[in-house]
């Protein structure tokens, strides 16, 4: 049989040129991508829990687009060997999997290699002697910077992990022996590379809420995460909690997933809004679009299965309803006004104003 | 020796490696090489004999990623086969075994494992990236030493000339006067003569010992750069190990993260056994080849790391045309094959 490759969508961006013109990009991607995922949280009809949960999971995405601009930021021109960003160009358009781990690991380490760096200040007067006295580029010391820039911001700002913690939230009373809790977390798919925020409606009992400490979590962490990647069935994870434990009842699951990253340059698939970019003549480089996904799955009913000591209660779930939105510059969804064509009917657009605000038309 | 005692080792050689660069570095600097010329060729192989231990070790640390990878295989044995209590219920229901093996599979997870190969390897990488940063460094100035001293060599062999044409033009004077004291009767004209002739053959004689001692540093800075240039040629071998051994590593943890979380996610939604099975297949093979090519990587001397290094940029350059040409279907080939081999297998045995 012949040799899988797996990486071979795999691009290194190491001229200067293309990782200035990528890293501007998913700046750009980073500044817009909050108030989208506001425009989707309202159109989604989230709780105030809900939002909260998506848009602090959200932020930390952001924080990480943030961060490898400042970790990339002088790394073709440093001339540092094996500083080039990998991104997966045929399938997220986005940095790999294997870039957020190592940016969640720098993160875990930042404290500590700030403490051995020498400061802005040191690193500043460093690059003076080297432009006044010795007259030559100080590339090597600017890269020096953007890294000690790159740990301050991990320091800072949490980025998103390969995997976040599984955090409860008590949403109070819901009939008179039954409460609820809103059960979050997010992971990047190794496959996609796609950050995928969840967001779970659970009840349980009155006055056993799922707590840290609870034995039952490891478990349940293992479960939901187990299944977390961006195409299983979303009825599949519910399901399985519901059977798993005759007590908690998940009511409803959402599910978020933000990408892939579209842009005319870096990204090598085929798609209509990829079409659409590249229609957009001499700007397409600086045009980009997001596609979000917003799937939601609700149990529609309860069924109480009688047992010869107890009864128990299954949850019995409606047909999820998924919608797919684009995040994109305003030139693009000009476009897709003047076309009038078929493939974005009814799918929302967010667009970037000039203002950098985001409005969303359908 | 476990991974992190390695790592110890492998920084306390690189360290000392670099002091050794440092020092023969500092006594190839043109200030004092005018002085002592003590870079011994012996010195150098010391250096070098150094350097292929150094190596040695980091491509055994490369390899003792094995036995990171070696727990994965663990996992996916798990994964593939059905535990004693599955066993005993398949006795007795086929199906109920499956699902059991099914339901255990939906919590297995080897994301911990694949950031912790990520992590193991990324420092490796920043021991090699140090490492080649000292070696480009010291390349850099050396070679500017180097320039430095060709064109001080080439000031030197031209007033060599000059001084020698200056000692020819004196042969036909000295010669002329020698004739003239030959023929000369005058006593007082005479004297004159041979006084001259005295002049001359002092600044002959002062000519030629210049040109001795414009030869001997003409001589002692073609030798220096002749040192310079071997050494030059020495850290740029190092540095192209060290990119191999970059190369090398980043290609195989990007491979492996990928493949490895492919598997697990194919042997989630795996129905059959067999199935499972060949799929792993695939894994193993892979992972046997990168094995092979890393203990090539051990005993490979830089010549053939170098080939080794050419030969992959040539493959990459070949992969990259080819995913231009057919994109879209080698994303959705790799992308989705699990369910081509579920596919492939359903055709082939007509199910």
């Amino acid at each position: 049989m012949e040799r899988i490759d797996l990486t071979r969508g795999f691009a290194q961006i190491g001229e200067d040129a293309d990782l200035r013109a990528y890293l501007a990009l998913i700046a750009s991607l980073a500044d817009a991508v909050p108030g989208a995922m506001e425009e989707c949280a309202h159109r989604e009809d989230l709780m105030p829990e809900e939002s909260g949960e998506l848009r602090a999971l959200t932020w930390l995405w952001v924080n990480g687009l943030k961060a490898i601009s400042l970790k990339y930021a002088m790394a073709a021109r440093s001339g540092a060997e094996g500083a080039c960003l990998t991104i997966d160009r045929t399938g997220s358009g986005l940095p790999i999997w294997q870039e957020v781990v190592t940016m969640a690991q720098e993160a875990e380490a930042a404290e500590a290699s700030l403490a051995e760096m020498p400061s802005a200040g040191e690193i500043r007067a460093a690059m003076l002697r080297q432009i006044l006295r010795d007259q030559v580029s100080p590339a090597r010391l600017q890269h020096a910077m953007s890294q000690r820039l790159y740990r301050e911001a991990l320091a800072e700002n949490p980025v998103l992990p390969p995997k976040t913690r599984l955090a409860i939230q008590p949403l109070g009373q819901v009939a008179a022996r039954r409460e609820r809790c809103l059960l979050s977390w997010a992971i990047v798919d190794v496959q996609s590379n796609l950050p995928v925020i969840y967001l779970m409606d659970l009840h349980h009992p009155a006055g056993r809420p799922l707590a840290q400490e609870d034995p039952r979590l490891l478990k349940i962490r293992a479960l939901l995460f187990g299944m977390s990647d961006p195409d299983t069935d979303l009825a599949l994870i519910a399901e399985s909690l519901d059977e798993a434990y005759a007590d908690l009842h998940p009511k409803q699951l959402r599910r978020f997933v933000l990408g892939p990253f579209h842009t005319p340059v870096f990204t090598a698939s085929k798609s209509p809004i990829l079409e659409v970019l590249h229609a957009t003549g001499p700007s397409a480089a600086r045009e980009w679009a997001l596609g979000i996904r917003c799937e939601t799955i609700r149990a529609a009913r309860e069924t109480v299965q009688a047992g010869v000591f107890s009864s128990t209660s299954r949850q019995v779930y409606a047909a999820p309803v998924s919608r797919q939105s684009y995040l994109m510059t305003p030139l693009p969804f000009q476009m897709i006004c003047d076309s009038d064509g078929p493939d974005f009917t009814g799918i929302a657009k967010h667009v970037v104003g000039s203002d950098g605000r985001v409005t969303t038309r359908v | 020796m476990s991974f992190e005692t390695q790592i110890q080792e492998s920084q306390r050689q690189v360290a000392e490696f670099q002091a050794r660069v440092r020092d023969v570095s500092a006594a190839m600097d043109r200030s004092q090489a005018a002085a002592t010329l003590d870079i011994e060729n012996a010195t150098l192989e010391e250096v070098h004999a150094h350097s292929a231990t150094m190596n040695a070790n980091i491509a055994e640390l490369i390899m003792g990623l094995d036995d990171v990878t070696s727990k994965f295989s663990r996992d996916f044995d798990e994964m593939r086969s059905k535990t004693t209590t599955e066993k005993l219920i398949g006795f007795f229901a086929k199906g109920k075994s499956e699902v059991m093996r099914q339901e255990r599979l939906k919590t297995a997870s080897i994301d911990d494992k694949l950031q912790d190969l990520i992590g193991k390897s990324d420092v490796i990488v920043k021991l090699l990236d140090g490492q080649l940063a000292v070696l480009i460094d010291h390349k850099g100035r050396v070679e500017t030493n180097l320039t430095e001293t060709l064109a001080e060599r080439e000031t030197v062999v031209a007033e060599l000339e000059t001084l020698r044409a200056d000692i020819q033009d004196l042969d036909p004077k000295v010669i002329e006067i020698e004739n003239r004291i030959s023929v000369e009767q005058d006593a007082a004209a005479r004297t004159r003569l041979e006084s001259e002739l005295a002049d001359l053959n002092k600044r002959y004689n002062a000519m030629v010992q210049d040109e001795q001692v414009k030869l001997a540093k003409s001589q002692t800075l073609e030798r220096y750069i002749e040192k310079g240039k071997t050494w030059v040629d020495s850290l740029q071998n190092q540095a192209a190990t060290q990119m191999v051994l970059i190369n090398k590593l980043q290609t195989d943890t990007k491979q492996r993260v990928v493949l490895y979380d492919a598997l697990t996610k194919s042997l989630k939604t795996a129905q059959q056994q067999d199935v499972a099975h060949r799929i792993n297949e695939i894994g193993v093979k892979t992972d046997q080849e990168a094995q092979a090519a890393m203990a090539g990587i051990g005993s490979a001397t830089n010549r053939r790391m170098a080939e080794m290094m050419e030969a992959h940029e040539g493959h990459m350059v070949f992969a990259r045309k080819v995913l231009e040409e057919k994109a879209k279907a080698d994303e959705r080939f790799a992308r989705r094959f699990a369910a081509i081999v579920e596919q492939h297998d359903k055709n082939a045995y007509g199910a």
